[in-house]
């Protein structure tokens, strides 16, 4: 079977701004990170919680991610995509986050006031959700987001995560595959598998 | 857009009939990345705004411990004869090193510089621990109260003569030494040189990808400068 057109996704996913900003930037403006954030800050908050940042993370992370972009600008290859060197850094200190945070309970503990049912039905798929994600390796959690959730074509990820379409592929194939496993395994522990 | 993703498996969402329950509930209860509200936006973005000044005054701080390691290299370098080596190739021959440290601080260096300079010429680590604060409150009198014109060189010169002494034979010494001249002196009068030798430097150090891009920098910001097209040379090479 094949993937929807792209418009019908479209309206679930900011697709434009997902990559936004790819086209060629001045040289000077690569030169100043307030700059390239005014272009692709929205691009690095997205791509963050792809990579499993956790809403309440996201500012101190983001900020971590454009101290580093400033260190770095002298580094960048003027021939590669900034997005792609943008994500590339996302990616570093994202696993870095992920190291020091370790998946724990906490975020999914959230208040257990009493709720309607259907609320809490929800409240469970989610915490079984964002706990399998959480399981996987940052690659993979983003491929699998970007793909299934923001419908982003394999070629597009590619592009981003500077990796060939097979691998991209193969994560995909990974984490689906890995997140089912997960999540049958976790319905079964409670009971409703 | 780039590609439509033709090759790409149909996605979950696209494919009811043969998704797994463990699929339709991730589907349902995985969070979509949120594109961040302008609230939010606009308080990262001051505090973006502060980084460039934080990260100057990190800088300022790292450039005076940078600049105490490179004066560290620079009295190596005196005592393997470097400055006679300058000296010969700036001046009419000299005679010892002795006499070339003599001329080139008649070309006016920072003190800290004159100051190693009449430090005896023979390998002497006693001196080394030392010199390091001095030459440290020399570079922030460079930075901070704006030296001379001619002071300013004498320490550009230091450096960058320092990194090139070392760049064969130690070239990560030599790239502390070219990221001290950096920080004190992105624009100054010998940066393209600089460039140029943090390029070779990297090469040496077989850290390609920062040198095509150190190199690609040079070609923007001089692209007239005969450094640049050396550089590019220089990483053609096999």
């Amino acid at each position: 079977m094949k993937a929807l057109p792209r418009a019908a996704l479209q309206d679930q996913v900011p697709a434009a701004l997902a990559i936004a900003g790819v086209g060629a930037v001045a040289p000077q403006e690569l030169l100043d990170v307030r700059a390239i954030y005014r272009t692709h800050g929205r691009f690095v908050w997205l791509s963050l919680q792809r990579l499993g940042v956790q809403p309440a993370d996201l500012d101190d992370i983001a900020q971590d991610v454009f101290v580093i972009v400033h260190r770095r600008l002298g580094t960048f290859d003027r021939r590669a995509r900034l997005t792609t060197w943008l994500f590339g850094i996302c990616m570093r200190v994202a696993a870095n986050y992920r190291r020091r945070r370790r998946w724990t309970r906490e975020v999914l503990a959230g208040g257990a006031e009493e709720e309607r049912p259907d609320i809490l039905v929800r409240r469970e798929e989610r915490e079984l959700a964002e706990r399998a994600l959480g399981r996987l390796d940052v690659a993979k959690r983003a491929t699998f987001v970007m793909f299934e959730l923001e419908a982003l074509s394999c070629l597009e990820i590619a592009e981003l995560m500077n990796v060939p379409v097979g691998t991209v592929y193969s994560r995909l194939h990974g984490a689906r595959r890995q997140l089912e496993r997960t999540i049958a395994r976790d319905l079964k522990k409670r009971g409703m598998g | 857009m780039r590609g439509t993703g033709d090759g790409d498996p149909a996605r979950w969402r696209a494919d009811p009939a043969r998704r797994s329950r463990g699929a339709e509930l991730l589907l349902r209860g995985a969070r979509r990345p949120q594109l961040p509200g302008d609230g939010t936006l606009e308080r990262l973005g001051t505090l973006v705004d502060d980084i460039p000044r934080l990260s100057a005054a990190r800088a300022r701080r790292g450039a005076r411990m940078a600049a105490a390691a490179a004066a560290g290299v620079t009295l190596v370098a005196l005592a393997t004869g470097v400055w006679a080596w300058r000296g010969q190739r700036r001046a009419p021959p000299a005679p010892s090193a002795a006499g070339a440290a003599g001329l080139t601080v008649a070309t006016a260096p920072a003190p800290a510089t004159r100051r190693a300079i009449e430090a005896p010429p023979a390998p002497d680590v006693v001196v080394a621990p030392h010199a390091p604060s001095r030459r440290a409150h020399a570079a922030r009198a460079v930075v901070e109260t704006g030296p001379s014109n001619a002071d300013a060189l004498a320490r550009e010169i230091a450096l960058v003569d320092a990194a090139r002494g070392d760049l064969a034979g130690a070239p990560a010494r030599a790239l502390v030494a070219l990221d001290a001249h950096r920080r004190e002196f992105p624009r100054g009068q010998l940066a393209a040189e600089r460039e140029f030798l943090a390029v070779e430097a990297l090469r040496r150090m077989n850290r390609l990808a920062e040198a095509r891009a150190r190199a690609a920098e040079l070609e923007a910001r001089y692209p007239s400068s005969s450094y640049a097209s050396r550089a590019a040379r220089l990483l053609q090479a096999p």
